[in-house]
């Protein structure tokens, strides 16, 4: 009934799991996928226009770039808390690049990096008008990488606490949950910077 | 004005939690720099919900059909169901979204087979699914609705974020007597609640309740007992331990087998054993038939005898001798519970908001009766006192709607609750509950049955050009109606003329004697400046390190500049002496006479003064090494006042040191009921299970500070941190804990230093790299356990006489870091000298236990 699951949350850290992939475990390869292929799909379909979306199917793009991350998992360090999450990101905008491309469009009409798409607007893009979705980003740049991951886990990838706490090494979903909400008021306040300026 | 910074946070947690905010009324009356912020926060709000509306489900990858095959479908009805949080006997658990009331909810799901004959327990669910949405109460969860849609039956509901208390158990969380009689209270008030209704709930266990972040204990997961109509097949719920002897024999559930089951919840809490122990179900109903059970009383000796009484009679075999509602078990209990009063503590909010916040402090010997004199804290805390009213203040409201002065409102607040707590024929409810059950939109009348109290204020204030106008009234839970001669309705010169006239008032109506009204309405200072100086020191007296000591003493002594007159600030002033000991800014033998000094000023001045009477206990026990006089002089403090949170840290310090370890931490727990959110009284939670022994406890409480305030620098928590994990032998972890402690103190290259040191040589060479390097005559206590840890028990014992000699030794005899010196002649020899001994922590107790027996 609560976040906390009735049955003991899955006790394996992205960190051991990584590991153990490297390692050549299948299962644990399986359990990463498991873990973020919703997650990203959701922060794809709201950050992504919908021309990009249009591509390929998103759902499935998501689902490649995992696939191929994953078997490159030996190249990829942990360095940081949230690094494979934010890594996986950037994947998945190589992706659309990529797909870009091949498709023959107009690479030089888009920044891709910080997905600022030119064309078309993003459902974020749609919802809060695109001054307001570029000030979020700029802020979401100026926090620390915890308080980044935080904040789009659980407000864009849609993380419950409990996955939230796993992605950032915090022991528990309260403490993940208590993590996010201190990030959304720095972001709150360094958006607030910015549009003052 | 702008908005608080705790409530910009609450709102961040709402939306990160998808709760629903009213953005018209939280920008109304803002600033304009709080209004920006407050655009931001929309803004994120609105990314949030872009987010949450994204239909999942609609992805039907490959991956996402194998992953989630057995998921029933992405929309239920109007549910969005968003992921799986719980797996049960009789369906799952999702957190789904609310798309027309645009809130998260908890969604049980069922299968409903319609081919099987079972149409008539679907119906009887839904059924008693719609009367339970019906139980509005805060202990009890709320049930949106239930219905049958395609193959599934539904229950959805408010989802609560916390922990069952199976989890607390499993995670090794024990319960003080204090904490089982708070969670039995809120237990008995939900049960009662649905009892209300008609129904039953059936299945109560650690498991089917929750305690969520605010403390809040809710009951939930009920409804689908029904499934079990047939007796026979309860063994397959899995939880027969719980059920009540006549339900095994095929009798009919019953509000009493309710009750049972409460008291086998309170029992295993306590115990974590059971009344009724057997392996399976056919050894319970023969242990049962044979009356083998064990009472609370000789499974817990150590418990108030009154405590193990009540939970007892909830678990009499025979239905009729048990309470016959859950709310009569809930009176008994809260007869012995020690009486909640709202802190000091949030004066100290109010006071940083920019308040002048006026309480009078005053005297408490007045009134206590000749038998309340006698009478040990212990008798005091568990003798019922039927008498007793109970009264709730609701948060007072802006007589204007439009004119909110948050500062304002809450300072007549906690004022007035401050005033009535000193009416010892009053229970008052504390703030934090009324805060946490109460909706603002209640009237008087349903806020006092949800708090469960015959009496409920609710007062009006705002600013005039002419001074501070009042409107104030209290009601009678009962009848709703107004208690003849309490309304209040004028324009006061000042806060504290309004607060001098709402308690005369108040103690008229409620018939108070003559004594107990003089108490409520007795100033014990005039000064504006002087108490308002005097509730800022006390503030830093609640952040233990010697700076704050320093600010502490600077505003004590200013505000006895304002009123030379005025006892507290003596009191708390000597009690800053003491502290800068234990900070380790000065010895014992430099603050000893002045501490003194201070306090017996204070006596003179006002002999109530309950605190003074504590810091002479900590000057008889530590500096003159005279247990006797100083455990008489704790009593004396709790006497006069057992709600003071400084008065019950220090007394359950000296039972801490004297080995009483299971009366500290009950004590300690009263301290936390009374003052839930304090630092240090989390520090001090990790002190008392780290001498208790009780690691694991310990650790998951500094962790849990930890996170609530990872800023917080704070030297003593990573200090116990790092010593429980030293003696779970979890020696990288502890260095972890200490160094990380140390870093973050702005010693950084120290702390690099001794981490250095354990890479390269482990935890002795560790503990070499700190062999402290003042000079041998300023060593204190912390140099004592690093030779202690090195078996250097000659240097050890120097630097314990020495700090004998310079009486700064304080408590330290059972605290494990000493435990090498234990063996050694040396110590017994010492404790002996400074009565921390053995024999002496007996007599003491025998002395604690003959005035117990005295006040029955």
């Amino acid at each position: 009934m609560s976040e906390d699951r009735a049955f003991p949350a899955d006790p394996e850290s992205t960190f051991d799991l990584i590991d153990r992939a490297k390692a050549g475990d299948q299962r644990a390869i399986e359990r990463l996928f498991d873990r973020h292929l919703k997650p990203l799909q959701r922060w794809a379909k709201g950050r992504l226009p919908q021309w990009a979306r249009d591509l390929a199917d998103t759902e499935d793009l998501v689902q490649d770039v995992l696939l191929q991350t994953f078997k490159r998992i030996d190249n990829f360090e942990v360095r940081r808390v949230g690094a494979l999450q934010a890594y996986l990101r950037q994947a998945v905008v190589n992706r659309v690049r990529d797909e870009l491309r091949r498709k023959a469009r107009q690479p030089e009409a888009t920044d891709l990096n910080g997905l600022e798409l030119e064309l078309s607007p993003s459902p974020l893009e749609d919802a809060i008008g695109r001054e307001a979705a570029e000030r979020y980003q700029r802020a979401l740049q100026v926090l620390k990488p915890e308080e980044r991951e935080a904040i789009i886990g659980r407000i864009e990838m849609g993380y419950s606490y409990d996955e939230l706490a796993q992605v950032l090494g915090k022991p528990s979903a309260d403490a993940a949950r208590k993590t996010a909400q201190r990030a959304l008021v720095r972001l709150a306040e360094e958006m607030k910077r910015v549009s003052e300026q | 004005m702008s908005p608080n910074s705790d409530r910009i946070v609450e709102l961040a947690g709402a939306i990160l939690d998808g709760t629903s905010v009213d953005w018209t009324s939280e920008t109304s009356g803002t600033d304009l720099t709080g209004q920006l912020l407050l655009d931001q926060l929309k803004l994120l709000a609105a990314v949030a919900d872009v987010h949450r509306r994204i239909p999942l489900i609609s992805l039907s990858t490959r991956a996402e059909r194998e992953l989630d095959s057995d998921m029933p479908s992405a929309e239920w009805g109007h549910l969005r169901v968003l992921e799986r949080i719980g797996r049960g006997a009789f369906g799952d658990v999702y957190r789904a979204w609310d798309t027309r009331l645009d809130r998260e909810v908890a969604l049980k799901l069922m299968p409903a087979d319609p081919a099987s004959s079972d149409s008539r327990v679907v119906t009887s669910i839904i059924e008693e699914g719609r009367l339970l949405a019906r139980v509005r109460h805060p202990n009890v969860v709320t049930i949106y609705g239930a219905e049958r849609i395609g193959q599934h039956v539904g229950l959805w509901m408010e989802l609560v974020h916390g922990q069952t208390l199976q989890q607390m158990l499993t995670a090794g969380r024990s319960f003080t007597p204090a904490e089982a009689i708070d969670i039995g209270v809120e237990l008995c008030r939900a049960v009662d609640a649905v009892h209300a209704a008609g129904l039953l709930h059936r299945d109560i266990k650690p498991h089917n309740v929750m305690v969520d972040a605010s403390g809040r204990v809710v009951l939930m997961d009920f409804g689908t007992g029904r499934e079990v109509s047939d007796p026979s097949a309860v063994s397959l719920a899995g939880t027969p331990l719980y059920l009540a002897p006549e339900l095994l024999s095929g009798k009919e559930s019953s509000p009493q087998s309710d009750v049972y089951s409460l008291g086998v919840l309170l029992f295993h809490i306590l115990t974590r054993g059971y009344p009724v122990r057997a392996v399976n179900l056919h050894d319970l109903r023969l242990a049962h038939d044979r009356g083998e059970r064990t009472a609370l009383k000789d499974a817990r000796q150590d418990l108030p005898r009154a405590l193990a009484r009540v939970i007892d009679r909830a678990l009499n075999p025979e239905p009729g001798e048990r309470y016959q509602r859950a709310g009569s078990l809930a009176e008994d209990l809260i007869r012995l519970r020690g009486r909640h009063r709202a802190l000091a503590v949030a004066c100290g909010v109010a006071l940083a908001a920019g308040l002048v916040l006026l309480v009078w402090a005053g005297t408490r010997s007045g009134a206590t009766t000749d038998g309340d004199r006698n009478g040990s804290p212990a008798a005091v805390a568990t003798t019922p006192n039927p008498e007793r009213r109970s009264i709730a203040v609701l948060p007072f409201k802006p007589v204007v709607p439009t004119e909110v002065d948050e500062g304002l409102q809450l300072g007549m607040t906690d004022a007035l609750i401050a005033h009535l707590g000193r009416a010892k024929t009053l229970r008052i409810e504390p703030l934090a509950r009324v805060r946490a059950y109460v909706a603002a939109s209640m009237a008087p009348r349903e806020a006092g049955g949800v708090l469960g109290v015959d009496t409920v204020v609710q007062g009006y204030v705002g600013k005039t050009p002419t001074g501070v106008q009042v409107r104030l009234q209290a009601f009678r839970t009962a009848d709703g109606a107004t208690l003849d001669g309490s309304e209040v309705s004028d324009i006061f010169p000042n806060p504290l003329e309004a607060q001098r006239r709402i308690a005369l008032s108040l103690s008229k109506a409620l018939a108070l004697t003559s004594t107990e009204r003089g108490l409520l309405t007795r100033q014990e200072t005039t000064s504006t400046e002087a108490f308002q100086r005097y509730s800022f020191g006390l503030y830093h007296l609640e952040v233990f390190n010697a700076p704050r000591m320093e600010e502490a003493e600077r505003e004590f002594l200013e505000a006895i500049k304002f009123d030379p007159r005025y006892a507290r600030p003596y009191a708390a002033l000597a009690l800053t002496q003491l502290n800068k000991v234990w900070v380790g800014s000065k010895r014992g033998n430099q603050v000893r006479e002045s501490a003194r000094a201070a306090a017996l000023k204070a006596i003179e001045l006002d002999e109530s003064v309950a605190l003074a009477y504590t810091v002479l206990g900590h000057i008889y026990q530590y500096f003159d090494y005279a247990p006797f006089e100083a455990q008489r002089a704790h009593l004396r403090a709790m006497e006069l006042d057992d709600q003071d949170v400084s008065v019950l840290r220090a007394y359950s310090f000296f039972l801490l040191h004297h080995n009483a370890i299971d009366e500290a931490l009950d004590i300690h727990g009263r301290t936390l009921a009374l003052y839930p959110a304090s630092p240090l009284s989390t520090k001090i939670s990790a002190e008392m299970y780290y001498v208790a022994r009780r690691y694991e406890e310990c650790v998951t409480e500094c962790r849990k500070a930890m996170t609530l305030e990872p800023n917080d620098a704070d030297l003593m928590l990573s200090i116990w941190l790092g010593r429980c994990l030293e003696q779970q032998g979890k020696y990288r972890e502890a260095v972890d804990a200490f160094e990380s402690g140390r870093a973050a103190r702005g010693e950084g290259a120290l702390a690099e230093r001794f981490r250095r040191a354990f890479e390269r040589g482990g935890w002795k060479e560790y503990w070499r790299e700190r062999i402290p390097t003042t000079a041998p005559k300023d060593q204190g206590l912390g140099s004592v356990a690093v030779f202690a840890r090195l078996g250097n028990l000659d240097e050890a014992f120097r630097i314990l006489e020495q700090s004998e000699q310079t009486r700064s030794l304080g408590g330290f005899a059972n605290y494990p870091d000493y435990d090498p010196l234990r063996s050694d002649p040396r110590f017994k020899a010492l404790l002996v000298r400074i009565g921390l001994d053995d024999e002496t922590n007996a007599q003491l107790a025998a002395a604690r236990g003959a005035a117990r027996g005295a006040a029955r």
